[in-house]
């Protein structure tokens, strides 16, 4: 059986032959709904329903373990004129649903490497949430299927080539001019703090001990946690407070991190490498529940630095760049003298390919991709591994494995609760 | 904790310094895990590495205890846990025989318990260690490395370009293993192919590689029939870095087709070198869309070379053309400009004015704000009543928010100015970051010339979220107005909900007639917001009350004179008969009423003497609101707000440079131990109005002027006697220093204060004497930062200091022999002492004496304590004999420690606990083993030691023997 999916992409590429004015059976701009990209949400939670529901390819199918999210889905769905969508307890029936073209992975990040995966496997596109993976051994895993299935893959965070900057007071746009003209010097290095407008959302942390409680009944435990170590219930590791648990997720640096560090990585050109050290300054780490942190430092091969600073840590005039020769501070404040006039002479930065849809019709990589989408998540993945074992690591950039640290290595690859495997 | 730990340190810095193991008999593993415990989770990794290496060396024997308080399930688990990991990071570390010998007790542990949790503890622990455990729950990947994705092969590459379909060559072209050879077969196929799509695909995957060598077939493209192959060869070559792009791509401007035109622009936006030059080279041949991108370039390299181009544009037949050339006139315009820019302006079409504005702007560009302004302000003034309006949105720009403030109240008759400023006011306030207390000034301030009353709304809003309890009463004047009352109410409601703080007779009035204000689309919701709020007004608690009845001085009299100087020291004046003080106080209230006034709604100072303002009625603890404005053109502007009848919260012009007013207002000014300088200076300009919050609590003080905190918790100092603390009671006082100064809106919360603890009758008779009695820490010195004053008790709580030393609490006297009587209360697991006959610095448990405070009870020291470290113990000299007297922790304790001579005796909650001769104890040296020059002081100071856990202390009584 042929499935829909397949035949729009067949129709995208004979488009060229095709003679056939869309607009003119429903007006310019008009796109006829069996037209439009579909897509299947897992994880009705709030990113699920409070941004993917709301991107342009049409619902068609939603999945949950609990019960509750699932039908609330439901009617969300309804209520936006989505109509009848599929209602999936199990993810994978959901990944192998043939009306749904592009599948949006909007579950913790202990489950993101094993959808996508699924996701590619089955011939979809993918749209996943950040952090891309909990672990830098699942990351590479996703970089090498995307590639074996021939994937489009989008990681959901935008800033490298859209918006305001949180705090900063700019876009990325304007600073990537400034750096790639050279200005500022080399190396240079960032810093990513209340100061200079990133709050590390330190809200997140875990709470030290849980005691079990009873499963509610609408909410499958089980497969919630999947992959995951199995501890006994407590609903503070689920739903809107996982984050605080290093099982799933990674504290404030895990829900922030790739927000905050993708675009700097993009600043600094490291879209094809990662740090060659990470060190940490801050209370030791409780085994199972994410904490504080005071500093996290990443220093790559070239010398360039990005330090990451917990809440009032640090000075408060620091620049959000500094360089050999001129720093810039929030809202594009920059201390060369007549820095504007200067920067009028060089070249704005390359465009970017920012529209996903187009991205899965024409097959060209989107902006954020599953490639340079891995190292950023590696620097949050790295930055997590310092921070449990509360020690300086020195990373292997190629192999992408740390140097002379099998313990840190063990967290490169975790392995998974049975049944669920990479 | 201090001696706890000490010991702990010492045996951590043999470790590191001369790498050798703890020796067995040196301390048992249980006294290192004890001591370890209360250090869990470890503040930073310099303390994390000392106590792992700590740990790590009991061995098999600590690890077991853990475990076993692990199973214990108590409330000292979570320290247990840390515990556990720091051994695990520390083992794999350490290596080798260490690493498998944690290992193995891991694995042994998580096959032993049966609670899950600590199970699972131990199944990560043993993640760490390299032991995938093999428990039902886990297991381990089977194929951690998938291998790699077979890469294209060059000849099916070739067969699937071929063939044509978009897929199958995308998905072959990602997975390209020798990306050479296949660069060199894609070049090869290009001119063969048929299907243009396919062509375009190709080239856009070439450009991709970026390659300079390729930049010839890129050309080669460049005028290629296809529309979109000559868009990808476009962008391959602007990729490529080659520096032929520049002339090839530029060649495309005056391409006929609007679409090739639009790619060239947005290619020579990101091509480095003369693009601007090279790009206006082809003006002359270049179409409409042509020029319009070559002017846009212009604009963008800001290529002030050919600004004669620009200016020959502007008016071109085109108005695409001449659109750009106006949008490009900013990035070309220079100082020189000027003139002909205020010229183009006057006469100018509305569409273009904002560009001119724009490029004049540009042409001040190097200039601070303040000679920008001087520059517009001076040809505003000389152009035509119609010509001003244009320069206008120059000046506001370049304004600073008080310089608008100006403009707005000096042409507040001018409504279409004042409509056109007053929106630009709010960005600036808004964008400022100000506190929301400044914020509200800086709308006050302008409020009264705002004439419309969509635009009060704005900046009622506005007023909602600052905040700011000055809001309350100023919105609430706009409830009166039809048109302005639903904002009102909003932000009325908005400040008050916000802070749980906000209550009082006003308020609750307030609150209640905006109930019935319908708010629109959210009033059943707003109004659910009102009720719960009123439901929660505390009702044994007046809250803020006005201290001004906006028409008279009711609640205000004269301040009696009492000194030579003609200052009102309350001491004296306590000792007037009750005869002397009426007629004083008539004559004071007739001073009051030649020298303060209330003058447009405000308390007034307009005479020249020095007769301050006092409350009729007697504060003890508050909290209180005012605004105060020092009026302009005086050489003196100065005055300041008595506390309880004491001098002074400052206030003062800061230009006054030659009394030091230059630190700003807010300031404890005659304090002269404790610190009297304002932590920033937060004044706003004289002639403005600023915002005091000053609270009140015991003889500490806070201070927020305009929303910025100036004094944070600091003792005023007692001015007419230091060697006491201030009046429990007495008058708040609105000074006056000679200058006319005014305030407004002074609103005041009382507070629970704490009555001072009497001496019972009996210790009264027998002459003992009260060091603490709740109130004031005025006969102790030292640390009066960790020890301080709470609630009539001394709140030893500063946690987060950790093992930084910041010194003890002593007494100011020196006491020999004596009977010191306190009463305390701790926390689990708490330790302090109390230093007696000590030096007042140092460690007193050696350089003086110590008699130990701390909950042995708690289970982080069970089986190991040295009899000397117990409660009550003469710490290292004389143990407790008695262990069972202290009350259950949270429970306050009574203690007395009798010293005369060489005999001391410790009582806990009237039984003796400790009692011995101190000469006889050490004849034969100490039992700690430890050197105690101490032994040989006969006096010394009495003070409370340690300050790293958190106890209370009261009702500290003294007697000398």
């Amino acid at each position: 059986m042929t499935s829909r999916r397949q035949f729009l992409k067949g129709a995208a590429a004979t488009a060229a032959f095709t003679i056939l004015p869309r607009h003119v059976l429903g007006g310019q701009g008009y796109v006829a709904p069996s037209d439009q990209l579909t897509k299947g949400i897992i994880g009705f939670g709030g990113i699920g329903r409070g941004h993917h529901f709301h991107m342009p390819d049409r619902l068609v199918a939603i999945c949950d373990v609990d019960e509750t999210r699932l039908k609330r889905g439901d009617n969300m769905a309804k209520e936006a004129g989505f109509g009848q969508c599929a209602l999936y307890h199990n993810w994978m029936d959901l990944v192998h649903d043939p009306n749904v073209d592009i599948v949006h992975v909007c579950t913790p990040p202990h489950w993101h490497a094993l959808m996508s995966i699924e996701a590619a496997k089955a011939g979809k596109d993918v749209w996943c949430e950040k952090p891309m993976t909990r672990t830098i051994g699942e990351g590479k895993r996703v970089v090498e299927a995307m590639k074996r299935y021939n994937t489009i893959f989008r990681l959901n965070t935008w800033f490298r080539f859209a918006d305001t900057f949180y705090g900063l007071g700019t876009e990325v746009a304007p600073l990537k001019k400034l750096v790639q003209s050279g200005l500022l010097g080399w190396p240079l290095k960032v810093t990513v703090s209340k100061h200079t407008g990133f709050d590390w959302k330190f809200f997140w942390v875990g709470k030290e001990h849980l005691d079990p409680q009873p499963i509610p009944e609408y909410f499958d435990y089980d497969m919630w946690l999947g992959p995951a170590p199995y501890k006994p219930y407590n609903e503070h590791r689920c739903h809107d407070t996982f984050r605080g648990y290093w099982d799933y997720d990674a504290g404030g640096l895990g829900d922030m991190g790739q927000h905050y560090l993708d675009p700097v990585q993009y600043l600094l050109d490291k879209d094809d490498e990662s740090p060659v050290k990470v060190e940490v300054d801050a209370p030791q780490q409780h085994y199972d529940a994410a904490g504080t942190w005071r500093e996290i430092k990443y220093t790559y091969a070239d010398g360039c630095q990005i330090v990451l600073w917990g809440e009032d840590f640090g000075d408060p005039k620091t620049p959000y760049i500094q360089g050999p020769n001129g720093n810039v501070y929030n809202n594009f404040v920059c201390d060369i003298p007549g820095w504007k006039d200067k920067l009028a002479d060089f070249p704005d930065p390359l465009p970017q390919n920012t529209d996903f849809l187009d991205c899965v019709r024409t097959r060209k990589k989107f902006a954020l991709n599953e490639v340079n989408g891995h190292r950023s998540c590696t620097l949050v993945n790295i930055g997590a591994v310092a921070l449990q074992l509360g020690r300086t690591l020195y990373f292997d950039s190629e192999k992408q494995e740390f140097i002379n640290d099998d313990a840190a290595n063990r967290l490169v690859y975790q392995p998974m609760r049975a049944p669920w495997h990479l | 904790m201090k001696k706890l730990f000490k010991s702990l340190v010492i045996v951590a810095l043999l470790l590191v310094s001369f790498g050798v193991q703890a020796q067995p008999n040196q301390r048992k593993a249980s006294t290192i895990v004890g001591d370890a415990l209360a250090k869990f989770p470890a503040k930073d990794m310099k303390l994390y590495n000392e106590l792992a290496t700590e740990l790590l060396g009991t061995g098999k024997e600590g690890m077991d205890l853990l475990y076993n308080m692990l199973e214990k399930q108590d409330e000292s688990m979570v320290p247990v846990e840390f515990a556990l990991s720091a051994i695990t990071t520390k083992a794999t570390e350490v290596g080798g025989e260490t690493l498998q010998n944690v290992k193995e007790a891991f694995k042994g542990y998580a096959g032993k318990t049966k609670d899950e949790t600590i199970k699972q503890l131990f199944v990560r622990q043993l993640l760490f260690l390299g032991e995938n455990y093999d428990g039902k729950n886990v297991t381990t990947s089977s194929e951690l490395d998938p291998g790699t994705t077979p890469a294209t092969k060059i000849k099916d590459l070739a067969k699937l370009i071929k063939k044509g379909n978009k897929k199958s060559i995308f998905d072959a072209l990602y997975k390209v293993g020798d990306v050479a050879a296949a660069k060199d077969a894609i070049v090869k196929l290009l001119p063969a192919l048929k299907s243009s799509d396919t062509k375009a695909d190709l080239l856009w995957w070439l450009g991709e590689q970026k390659d300079k060598a390729l930049s010839s077939v890129f050309k080669g493209y460049i005028d290629d029939a296809d529309r979109r192959v000559r868009k990808e060869a476009a962008w391959a070559l602007t990729k490529s870095g080659c520096g032929c792009a520049l002339p090839t791509v530029a060649k495309m401007l005056t391409s006929a087709d609007t679409a090739d035109v639009a790619v060239a622009e947005k290619c020579l936006r990101c091509l480095p070198g003369k693009v601007a030059d090279v790009a206006a080279s082809y003006f002359d041949k270049s179409g409409e869309a042509g020029k319009e991108a070559i002017l846009n370039l212009i604009s963008q390299r800001q290529s002030i070379t050919n600004k004669a181009l620009v200016l020959g544009s502007l008016f071109d037949n085109s108005s695409t053309v001449s659109e750009a050339a106006f949008a490009a006139l900013p990035a070309v315009a220079e100082g020189e400009d000027l003139l002909s820019l205020y010229t183009l302006l006057e006469s100018s079409s509305e569409a273009n004015r904002p560009k001119i504005q724009d490029a004049i702007l540009e042409a001040l560009d190097g200039m601070s704000n303040a000679e920008k302004l001087e520059i517009l302000t001076n040809r505003n003034n000389i152009v035509t009543p119609q010509s001003k309006a244009y320069y206008w949105p120059m000046i506001l720009k370049v304004a600073n928010i008080s310089q608008v403030a100006g403009f707005i109240n000096k042409n507040a008759a001018d409504k279409k100015f004042v409509e056109m400023a007053v929106p630009q006011y709010i960005v600036k306030v808004e964008t400022a970051a100000e506190p929301g207390a400044q914020r509200l000034l800086r709308y006050r301030e302008i409020m009264d010339n705002v004439a419309s009353d969509a635009q009060k709304c704005l900046i009622l809003d506005c007023i909602g979220n600052t905040g700011a309890f000055q809001g309350i009463k100023f919105a609430s004047k706009y409830l009166d107005n039809k048109n302005t009352e639903v904002a009102a109410a909003n932000a009325i409601r908005k400040i008050v909900t916000g802070n749980p703080n906000f209550f009082g007779p006003e308020i609750t009035e307030v609150m209640n007639r905006i109930k019935g204000i319908d708010t629109g689309r959210d009033y059943p919701y707003d109004l659910q917001r009102i009720e719960s709020y009123l439901a929660a007004v505390p009702k044994d608690d007046p809250g803020y009350v006005s201290m001004f009845n906006g028409k008279d001085l009711t609640g205000w009299q004269g301040m009696i004179p009492t000194n030579q100087n003609g200052e009102g020291d309350p001491f004296l004046r306590a000792k007037l008969t009750p005869k002397q003080l009426a007629a004083a106080q008539a004559k004071a209230d007739k001073v009051m009423a030649e020298n303060w006034v209330v003058a447009n709604g405000n308390i007034e100072f307009v005479g020249h003497a020095y007769d301050n303002l006092c409350t009729t009625k007697k504060y003890k603890d508050f909290e209180m609101y005012l605004d105060w404005k020092i009026y302009p053109g005086q050489r003196e502007g100065d005055a300041g707000i008595y506390l309880r009848s004491c001098p002074q919260v400052q206030i003062w012009d800061t230009a006054r440079v030659w009394v030091g007013a230059q630190v700003g207002s807010g300031g404890l000014y005659n304090n002269q131990k404790t610190e009297r300088i304002p932590l920033v200076i937060a004044d706003n300009a004289v002639g403005e109005w600023n915002s005091f919050y000053i609270k009140m609590q015991g003889e500490r003080v806070t201070v927020i002027l305009n929303g910025k905190l100036v004094v944070d918790n600091i003792v005023l100092e007692n001015y007419w006697d230091r060697s006491l603390p201030i009046p429990v009671e007495e008058f708040i006082e609105l000074q006056a220093h000679g200058s006319r100064i005014a305030y407004r809106d002074l609103y005041i919360h009382e507070l629970p204060s704490v009555e001072p603890t009497q001496l019972s009758a009996e210790e009264k008779a027998e002459g003992f004497e009260m060091l603490f009695d709740g109130t004031s820490l005025h006969k102790w010195h030292g640390n009066k930062v960790d020890y301080n004053v709470k609630n009539g008790e001394i709140a030893v709580e500063s946690r987060s200091r950790g093992g930084s030393w910041v010194g003890d609490l002593y007494t100011n006297d020196e006491y020999a022999d004596f009977i010191f009587r306190f009463e305390f209360k701790l926390t689990p697991g708490a330790n302090n002492g109390v230093g007696v006959r000590s030096p007042g610095e140092g460690d007193s448990a050696y350089v003086g004496y110590e008699v130990q405070i701390l909950d042995h009870y708690n289970d982080i020291y069970k089986g190991w304590l040295a009899p000397y470290q117990y409660h009550g113990s003469l710490y290292g000299i004389i143990p407790a004999k008695n262990r069972d007297a202290l009350n259950p922790v949270g429970e306050w304790n009574s203690e007395e420690i009798y010293m005369k001579g060489s005999y001391i005796r410790v009582t806990v909650n009237g039984q003796v606990v400790t009692e011995g001769d101190i000469a006889e104890a050490t004849k034969n040296g100490t039992i700690d083993g430890n050197d105690h020059p101490g032994l040989k002081r006969t006096s010394g100071y009495i003070g409370f030691l340690g300050h790293g856990d958190r106890l209370w202390i009261r009702n500290v009584r003294v007697k000398r023997l």
